[in-house]
């Protein structure tokens, strides 16, 4: 291969910056994980940096009491899953479709398409049609109503077209239907770019805001994101419920830390077990529409 | 392929959700069959015991229970109460009865007119009486509660005709060998001295003389003092004008400016929220602040602070009159009912009202108190109640049965409990204090003019003129004389005239 | 075509099986099978975007809640007119157009950049680790990023703490000065997404043939002169592509991530469509009006898009369509 077995200046310089560049990443997050485990002495004297002083885990406690959060949390769960499989079954089989030279009206659909990545969807309209539906509030109306992105279809779309004509070929002669090329021969070669798609969709659906914001009425229907933002950012009553004495050794902000922690712990759980799909993603080489 | 086994347990997951879903939707639908059904819709408040009510809330079932009515209540999320409002009449999916904050409100243009509220006029004598004859009669002409002489909301009450105070730590104050401040000027030795001394002992230098939020929220002291409030409006030559075009208004912003300057107040009240704000304040970092004197009851309940820590509080700077104003006086009720003119049965609905002016004692109870056996307990025949009990703080439970969940009205001051409160003391020192810091002003009960409907820009809110204008001379980003008065021609320009006419109008037909 | 015909085809369609793309009756077996998978989402097309952006109606009428979509006023272009009269639209155009600026010029190279520097890297375990670690701020909203930097950028936060001991320099208001929200807003963004950026990048340079490579170094050619020389020419067609999108979207900026961050004090350089948007029509619910802004938007994008696909087009030979 072309490289050579000792570190060259170069690699090292290399590594250097990376590492630099994974510290910026880092350092944000490990504060606020400091200041949640801290002790209110050393946070109101500003002293916490990067490690926690004084440990103190009072705010998770306080956080994992809450029926709410974990509510909360596993309609996120339930959504961000549950959605992107709904998202990338129906992306992948029009997308196989329109891979195919002997889809019918194959342009035509292509160009009607880029016409929905193009225009935006006004507010009312889409709250009318998303309610006439009868998905308001329903987990259904944070799964369906995006389910079928424009863009995703023109990815997904254009890897189908990259893999070798003549399995289809060999496929069809062999019998088999238009289901089952999609089914049994692309779709397993094509966990790379569903992963990929797969992803891009659930992180969507796990910051999903607005949507649930118009959609959920119910209390108990509504996702991490709504509710955090209720508690750390408009949660004036929430502190207001908690004075001095009823959070112990537990400060307001150190509270806001712990949720925010609390609620990016699954990623940080699910994410090394989908990194593997998604750095092998060559499938993005070509990301010609 | 690791995806295998996920599909199958995840589409259990589903099945399961959904399967609990339709479960809890069943259960509310099998009590309705004889009483009338009626759901209220209002913003949560943020409340955290209204963020998380379930449909057969067990507050519910009690006031069902007591009125013969199947209630229950539908929850906007507070910060976006308006949007959500609007996009539900968009939908013309509304419930029997909501809040709104007037009958003509911007957030729902030509409602009355479409026909979407129901008429009151005549239901309200006749199947109300109690409340008819209780409510204060100026009330029924608000223009936020009739339009064109026709009745089409029902006041939802405040606590007091006045609320707001200046609140600040006593105990701070005393140890400066200071006395309390009169007038505006005795404020700023006092904030002075805060800032110069680590009164928390901390170590820092982190004392704020006067704790203010982003958008003038609850930021008061200042204002009447010069004779001006951002969002009031007074007769001057002949005309109803905005205060904050009054030439007294850049001497204000001035006043202003010196306390940004020297520090006195915190230096991110352009961006404070309201919980970072409280958190200040709880932790010892703000000597004075302005806001209701209800809220001595939960808020600045004394237990929520330091133990070292005594609050007072006073009323707003005085003047040469000898008057005390805060903050304009207004009609005291928060916002308005209306019902829905598709809802089954209106007169219900109107007898349901009638029977929260009733004096049913039990009724009382429960917006006062809250459930016996969980939030109270009776011996002979006495309640008592501990504001302090887990039951009733846990949640800010006692403001949702008094506050959130109450049609009538905020029941935090009903004197059948004021005794209660570890706060009584002050509560009763702040009720008449309140009372002697409201101003009068000449837009009282104006409805919202159509010229600052088409340009919310011209608002004294966030995102106006009026706040980038005041943000740039308070920091000292620009000129104070140059900045006003560039800032009045261009308010004047956009939109302003008309508004000044249309509000002259207004007050010359009152 | 006769129905005995279409009969006859259909018998020899099943008997030996029409290969993709052969020409031939309208609907035969495969086509039908084609079209009934993508039913599913075409059907879902045609409710959830085609119904609503049909909505986009309303930018030509005073839309009223009660009067709906057909029964309100027709205005014409007013909503457009009002919009181009609006006396901040040329100080929010420019913001927008700052903004996108910003973060072309620093926001489009990062991720390059660093996908660059990742793909030299031999030791597989370090790279991983490190790409994990680059991709994370991608996966957290903008609520939590919020109170992440507001926090660390406070007056009385953990930068103010160290500049105050390093430099001795007084707290400063970081997000209340003009002359840093650019930066700071643009900065945070690169910060959570140039990880993640790097992925499509990455992607392009696994796919280059290695004999590439082997040729470069037989020639002499050092690491970085392959970086150069092999790797960049290589994936130059997705660099115009991204390129290309990146500057359709020259007038969007993320809203969530524009009202984290603005303020009254930052509001001349702050306001952009997307934030004046959201703020018109939440304070004042002039729904025509945003959707009116939002054409315009869009009509922007279309026009830059097409008009620079047609420039990549002539000098690179490369277009994304």
């Amino acid at each position: 291969m072309r490289s050579s077995p000792r570190p060259s200046a170069f690699a090292v310089v290399n590594a250097v910056i990376l590492v630099a560049a994974a510290v910026t990443m880092l350092a944000p997050i490990i504060h606020v994980v400091a200041v949640s485990l801290s002790d209110e002495y050393f946070l109101n004297r500003n002293a916490v940096s990067f490690w926690p002083r004084g440990l103190n885990v009072e705010a998770y406690g306080y956080v994992f009491a809450q029926e709410s959060l974990w509510r909360a949390m596993a309609v996120s769960v339930y959504i961000t899953v549950a959605g992107t499989l709904m998202a990338l079954a129906l992306v992948s089989s029009v997308s196989y479709s329109l891979s195919r030279a002997a889809m019918p009206l194959r342009t035509a659909l292509l160009t009607a398409i880029l016409v929905t990545f193009i225009f935006p969807v006004p507010l009312i309209p889409y709250y009318l049609v998303v309610r006439a539906a009868r998905l308001e509030n329903t987990l259904w109306s944070l799964m369906v109503p995006q389910a079928v992105g424009a863009f995703n279809i023109f990815i997904m779309k254009s890897f189908f077209q990259g893999i070798h004509q003549e399995l289809f070929d060999a496929a069809t002669i062999d019998g088999c239907t238009e289901y089952r090329i999609y089914a049994r021969i692309v779709l397993p070669l094509s966990t790379a770019v569903l992963a990929t798609i797969g992803i891009f969709f659930a992180v969507g659906q796990w910051n999903m805001y607005f949507q649930a914001l118009i959609f959920i009425r119910s209390n108990d229907l509504r996702p991490m994101q709504v509710l955090l933002r209720s508690l750390v950012v408009e949660g004036e009553a929430v502190v207001a419920t908690m004075g001095e004495t009823d959070l112990g050794q537990m400060t307001p902000e150190q509270l806001k830390a712990a949720i925010i922690v609390f609620a990016t712990i699954p990623i940080v759980i699910v994410y090394p077990f989908l990194q593997r799909y998604f750095v092998k993603g060559a499938m993005l080489g070509s990301v010609k529409g | 392929m690791r995806f295998r086994g996920i599909v199958p347990a995840l589409v259990m997951l589903a099945g399961l959700a959904g399967l609990a879903v339709a479960s809890g939707s069943q259960d509310t639908a099998a009590q309705t069959a004889e009483r009338p059904k009626i759901v209220f819709m209002r913003s949560n408040g943020s409340n955290p015991y209204a963020m998380e009510a379930k449909p057969d809330d067990k507050y519910y079932k009690e006031v069902s229970r007591l009125s013969g009515v199947d209630f229950s209540f539908e929850w906007l999320e507070h910060s976006n109460q308006n949007q959500l409002l609007s996009l539900r009449f968009a939908s013309g999916d509304l419930p029997d009865v909501f809040i709104t904050g007037s009958v003509d409100s911007q957030f729902h243009p030509g409602a009355v007119q479409a026909g979407a509220f129901a008429d009151l006029t005549d239901l309200i004598p006749k199947h109300a009486p109690n409340m008819w004859a209780n409510m204060p009669a100026a009330y029924w002409k608000n223009p936020n509660v009739s339009l064109n002489g026709r009745i089409y909301g029902i006041p939802w009450l405040q606590p007091l005709p006045a609320t707001r105070v200046v609140y600040y730590r006593k105990d701070w104050v005393d140890r400066l060998g200071m006395k309390p401040p009169v007038t505006l000027e005795d404020y700023l030795p006092i904030f002075a001295k805060i800032k110069a001394t680590d009164l928390n002992g901390n170590g820092q230098q982190d004392e704020i003389g006067f704790g203010c939020r982003e958008n003038f929220g609850y930021s008061d002291l200042p204002w009447a003092s010069f004779g001006v409030f951002p969002s009031s409006w007074q007769l001057r030559g002949g005309k109803v004008q905005p205060d904050m075009i009054a030439p007294q208004m850049k001497d204000a912003l001035e006043f202003w400016k010196k306390l940004y300057q020297n520090g006195y107040v915190n230096v991110d009240l352009w961006t404070k929220k309201g919980t970072d704000w409280i958190k200040d304040i709880y932790s010892s970092k703000v000597g004075f602040w302005t806001h209701d004197a209800m809220n001595l009851v939960n808020t600045w309940s004394p237990d929520k602070f330091p133990k070292d820590a005594v609050l007072d509080v006073l009323p707003g700077p005085r003047v040469a009159s000898g008057a005390t104003p805060l903050i304009p006086d207004s009609d005291a009720f928060g916002g308005v009912w209306v019902v829905n003119a598709k809802t089954k049965d209106p007169v219900a609905v109107v007898k349901f009202f009638n029977w929260m002016w009733s004096d049913d004692p039990e009724k009382e109870k429960l917006f006062t108190f809250g459930l016996r056996g969980v939030n109270y307990t009776e011996e002979n025949g006495k309640v008592v109640f501990d504001a302090t009990a887990p039951a009733n703080v846990e949640k800010n439970t006692v403001s949702f049965f008094q506050v959130q969940l109450n049609p009538k009205g905020d029941y935090r001051m009903n004197p059948m409990i004021v005794d209660m409160y570890p706060a009584r003391d002050l509560i009763k020192k702040a009720v008449p204090t309140a009372q002697q810091s409201v101003f009068s002003h000449a837009d009282k009960n104006m409805p919202v003019l159509e010229a600052i409907k088409e340009n919310p820009s011209l608002t004294s809110g966030a995102g106006s003129l009026f706040l980038d204008m005041a943000a740039r001379v308070i920091t000292g980003k620009e000129d104070a004389t140059t900045a006003f008065n560039a800032f009045v021609a261009e308010w004047k320009k956009r939109g302003g005239d008309a508004a000044i006419g249309q509000a002259t109008a207004w007050y010359g037909k009152k | 075509m006769a129905r005995s015909d279409l009969r006859g085809v259909r018998r020899a369609a099943r008997r030996t099986p029409v290969l993709p793309g052969s020409r031939g009756a309208f609907l035969t077996r495969p086509r039908v099978a084609l079209l009934l998978l993508a039913l599913p989402a075409l059907v879902h097309i045609a409710v959830f975007k085609y119904i609503p952006l049909l909505g986009n109606v309303i930018a030509f009428q005073d839309y009223s809640l009660f009067k709906g979509l057909l029964g309100s006023p027709w205005v014409g272009l007013k909503h457009f007119v009002k919009m181009a009269g609006y006396a901040e639209f040329y100080q929010i155009l420019v913001n927008t157009l700052l903004f996108s600026l910003y973060s072309i010029v620093f926001g489009f190279p990062a991720p390059l950049i660093l996908a660059l520097l990742l793909n030299e890297v031999r030791a597989v375990a370090f790279k991983r680790l490190t790409q994990t670690i680059l991709y994370l701020p991608h996966f957290l909203s903008w609520v939590i990023i919020g109170g992440i930097f507001l926090r660390l950028l406070d007056p009385r936060g953990l930068v103010n703490a160290w500049m105050g001991s390093w430099f001795g320099t007084p707290p400063i208001y970081f997000i209340g000065e003009s002359r840093y929200f650019r930066g700071i807003v643009v900065g945070i963004g690169i910060w959570k997404e140039v990880g993640w950026g790097t992925i499509i990048y990455l992607a392009a340079m696994a796919g280059i043939d290695p004999t590439l490579y082997e040729a470069a170094i037989v020639d002499g050619a050092g690491r970085l002169r392959q970086m150069w020389s092999v790797t960049l020419p290589s994936i130059a067609t997705a660099i115009v592509t991204l390129f290309l999108l990146r500057i359709g979207h020259i007038l969007d900026s993320n809203v969530e991530q524009m009202l984290v961050f603005l303020n009254p004090l930052v509001r001349n350089v702050g306001e952009v469509f997307s934030t004046y948007m959201y703020r018109v029509g939440l304070m004042s619910m002039q729904y025509s009006y945003t959707t009116a802004i939002g054409i315009f938007r869009s009509l922007v994008s279309i026009v830059l898009v097409v008009g620079l696909n047609q420039l990549a087009r002539r000098t690179t030979g490369e277009g994304i369509y």
